[in-house]
């Protein structure tokens, strides 16, 4: 299988820098998500890699190849799109044969790659099956059979699942990673969908303003980001203003508390301003019983919003530290209620400093 | 059994609530009531056709089926096939059979050249400017017809034609080469005039309906265009073009005031032979007239049923 490096790839449509000096390097059989807002230039990149775009300046490598100056129809890249583009005159079967009948492959050998693939994906029996006669599900499956049929060097999906409704886009998500680990294809994917892109990929590169802002491993990215907007864009994540009391002691003062939060001393001095940033998750929260009085290692909330998520319950709080948000179990959440008086800590080690404000 | 919580009338007792509207009726004079305001609002809804089938009635119904009617009488009003048959045999025939040929021809023309001009204006790579530029010109050139059209072609390769005297200078006969007044091949040059503005206008809609993705998904394939036209674009607008192609074929059959500009009364087009026999340039024979204009609604509603049905055809592939 193949590498694929991108360099100080630019893109500009008029005046705006779709891709800034973009470098991104995907390992031979890995699978890589590019995650973004919309017009972060994601997209751009993929097509770009595709050969339906082309860029200002910079290189695309596959397999050390530079493949800028060969035409997208002999890149053998296999893409799957947003849109359904299975070819509404064929069958499945005809579709995903198409590759195959376009290289001139025999009659033979390309229905029995087609019926492998649609096996597969699990279409065997809807093989004769016009595009029109499948959902949407069925159809991108057969979209990523067809792209399969040409053993492409590399796989491209751009927001394949966006337009398929929630379950089956977390059962097909889990199915293009099986395939993607039998067949070890190297995988970039395209979404703006944070969940889809940390439960399916090896690592994950945050995208905005046509740069990549972090890659890593979906634990890194979720648990571990490196900037504000990584933070704010993956997951949910609570922002509390804090002011640095001891840099050398790695201590801030949020509110009337004052955190240990192992603030780098190098980064930090006494009095700066910091961000703090915690996920809702690692914020705790005890119901008090009538007249308990406050332990001391909790501060005092009050409970302004419960939001049902299923087995979590997220719940606004007014504090002294800042308004948070804390995920808790929904049979705990049960004992809570509007206005009612709360204790709140929040998890050591957890409050994490991005950068100076 | 009345619900909980409502007063059911008594046998005989009128309803309580408000006044009914419509004519009283048996049973519940509410839910009738209901129901007539509901059947007045949908012949409300049908309102705004009625002059649409008025005029289609009017003008078009009631004329044919006169028309086809007579078509079948004799010059004492007596009913006879005897005009039918004469319409499909010599001399008559050859005019269905030249109307045929320069209706196959230049819906042929026109369509080919539409569609090469639709393809080119609608590729990514040609400024969007010149879009509507494109259609503002089709929309004016497939009104182009009759006398203005007969003239300008006259006027540029007729005999006495800018062209024509040109070439003459060359030693090339364009008069002899494309004849404007008699054959097929110079009048198709003519309706082609209009027909291919025509076709840009009908193709336009169908090859926008062809996805990029489909293009995309083919190049990525590994698809040459060649390829992606044979296997995916054509097949999908296939069903369109031919229907579009039949509708250039019935415009150019029923064309009558072109070719009448060109060649007067030798032409020997049906509309021309139809339009001597009610004016009486050689003989008149208006029954004859009528059955040589039913054999062309014959020929018309065959068009518009095969055209119909590669409609649906291609609404298959489009929707």
């Amino acid at each position: 299988m193949a590498t694929i490096e991108l360099q100080e790839l630019t893109r500009r449509f008029g005046d705006v820098v779709a891709l800034d000096s973009l470098e991104l390097e995907v390992a031979s059989g890995e699978f890589v998500s590019l995650l973004g807002p919309s017009g972060c230039g994601k997209t751009t990149a993929l097509r770009i890699v595709a050969g339906f775009e082309w860029p200002d300046s910079g290189r695309v490598l596959v397999a050390g190849r530079d493949v800028l100056d060969l035409p997208a129809n002999r890149r053998n890249m296999g893409m799957v799109f947003q849109a359904y583009s299975l070819f509404p005159n064929m069958t499945a079967q005809q579709n995903v044969e198409f590759g195959l009948r376009v290289r001139r492959r025999p009659k033979h050998d390309r229905s029995k790659r087609a019926a492998e693939l649609l096996d597969l994906v699990g279409l065997a029996a809807q093989k004769d099956r016009y595009p029109r006669q499948l959902s949407g599900g069925q159809q991108q499956r057969v979209a990523l059979a067809r792209c399969l049929a040409i053993e492409p060097s590399v796989l491209l999906l751009d927001e394949p699942l966006s337009a398929l409704d929630a379950k089956v886009r977390v059962q097909l998500r889990e199915e293009v990673r099986r395939i993607q680990l039998e067949l070890g294809i190297t995988t970039l994917y395209v979404t703006h969908d944070q969940e889809e892109a940390l439960s399916v990929s090896d690592r994950v590169a945050v995208m905005s303003s046509g740069r990549i802002e972090q890659i890593g491993s979906p634990a890194e990215i979720y648990g571990h980001p490196r900037t504000p907007f990584v933070a704010s864009f993956v997951g949910t994540m609570n922002h509390l203003e804090a002011t640095v009391v001891s840099s050398a002691a790695g201590k801030v003062r949020c509110g009337p508390a004052v955190l240990d939060v192992g603030l780098s001393a190098a980064s930090h001095s006494d009095g700066d301003v910091v961000t703090m940033y915690v996920r809702p998750e690692h914020v705790h929260v005890v119901a008090l019983a009538p007249g308990q009085d406050m332990p001391p290692e909790l501060f005092e909330g009050k409970v302004t919003s419960l939001t049902f998520l299923g087995p979590v319950t997220r719940v606004g709080i007014a504090s002294a530290l800042g308004g948070l948000l804390a995920d808790v179990s929904s049979s705990m959440a049960l004992s809570l209620a509007i206005d009612s008086t709360v204790g709140v800590s929040i998890e050591a080690g957890s409050l994490r400093s991005l950068a100076l404000t | 059994m009345a619900a909980v919580g409502t007063i059911e009338p008594a046998a005989g007792e009128p309803s309580v609530g408000p006044p009914s509207v419509g004519p009283p009726s048996e049973g519940s004079p509410s839910g009738s009531a209901l129901q007539w305001r509901r059947g007045a609002r949908t012949w409300l809804r049908w309102i705004g056709v009625v002059p649409f089938f008025g005029y289609l009635a009017i003008f078009l119904l009631i004329p044919t089926g006169e028309l086809v009617v007579d078509a079948f009488k004799g010059p004492t009003g007596h009913f006879t096939g005897a005009n039918v048959s004469a319409a499909v045999h010599a001399p008559y025939l050859s005019s269905f059979e030249t109307s045929l040929e320069l209706s196959a021809l230049s819906a042929l023309f026109g369509g080919i050249l539409g569609v090469f001009v639709a393809t080119a204006v609608l590729h990514r790579g040609v400024p969007a400017a010149l879009r509507p530029v494109v259609f503002t010109f089709s929309g004016m050139a497939s009104n182009f017809a009759g006398v203005p059209l007969a003239f300008a072609f006259s006027a540029t390769i007729g005999t006495g034609g800018v062209l024509t005297g040109l070439f003459q200078h060359l030693g090339v006969d364009l008069t002899t080469l494309v004849p404007l007044t008699s054959g097929v091949i110079g009048l198709s040059l003519v309706y082609t005039y209009f027909q291919f503005p025509l076709m840009i206008l009908l193709v336009i809609p169908a090859i926008d309906g062809l996805k990029r993705e489909w293009r995309e998904a083919s190049t990525n394939l590994g698809a040459s265009t060649i390829s992606y036209w044979r296997y995916v674009g054509l097949p999908i607008i296939l069903p369109s073009l031919l229907g579009m192609m039949l509708l250039l074929f019935g415009s150019a059959f029923s064309a009558y005031a072109t070719a009448y500009a060109l060649s007067g009364s030798t032409g020997n087009l049906v509309p021309e032979v139809i339009g001597n026999l009610l004016n009486g340039n050689i003989t008149v024979d208006p029954q004859l007239a009528y059955a040589l204009a039913f054999g062309m609604i014959v020929i018309i509603t065959v068009v518009l049923v095969c055209y119909s049905l590669l409609q649906r055809r291609a609404s298959r592939w489009l929707r």
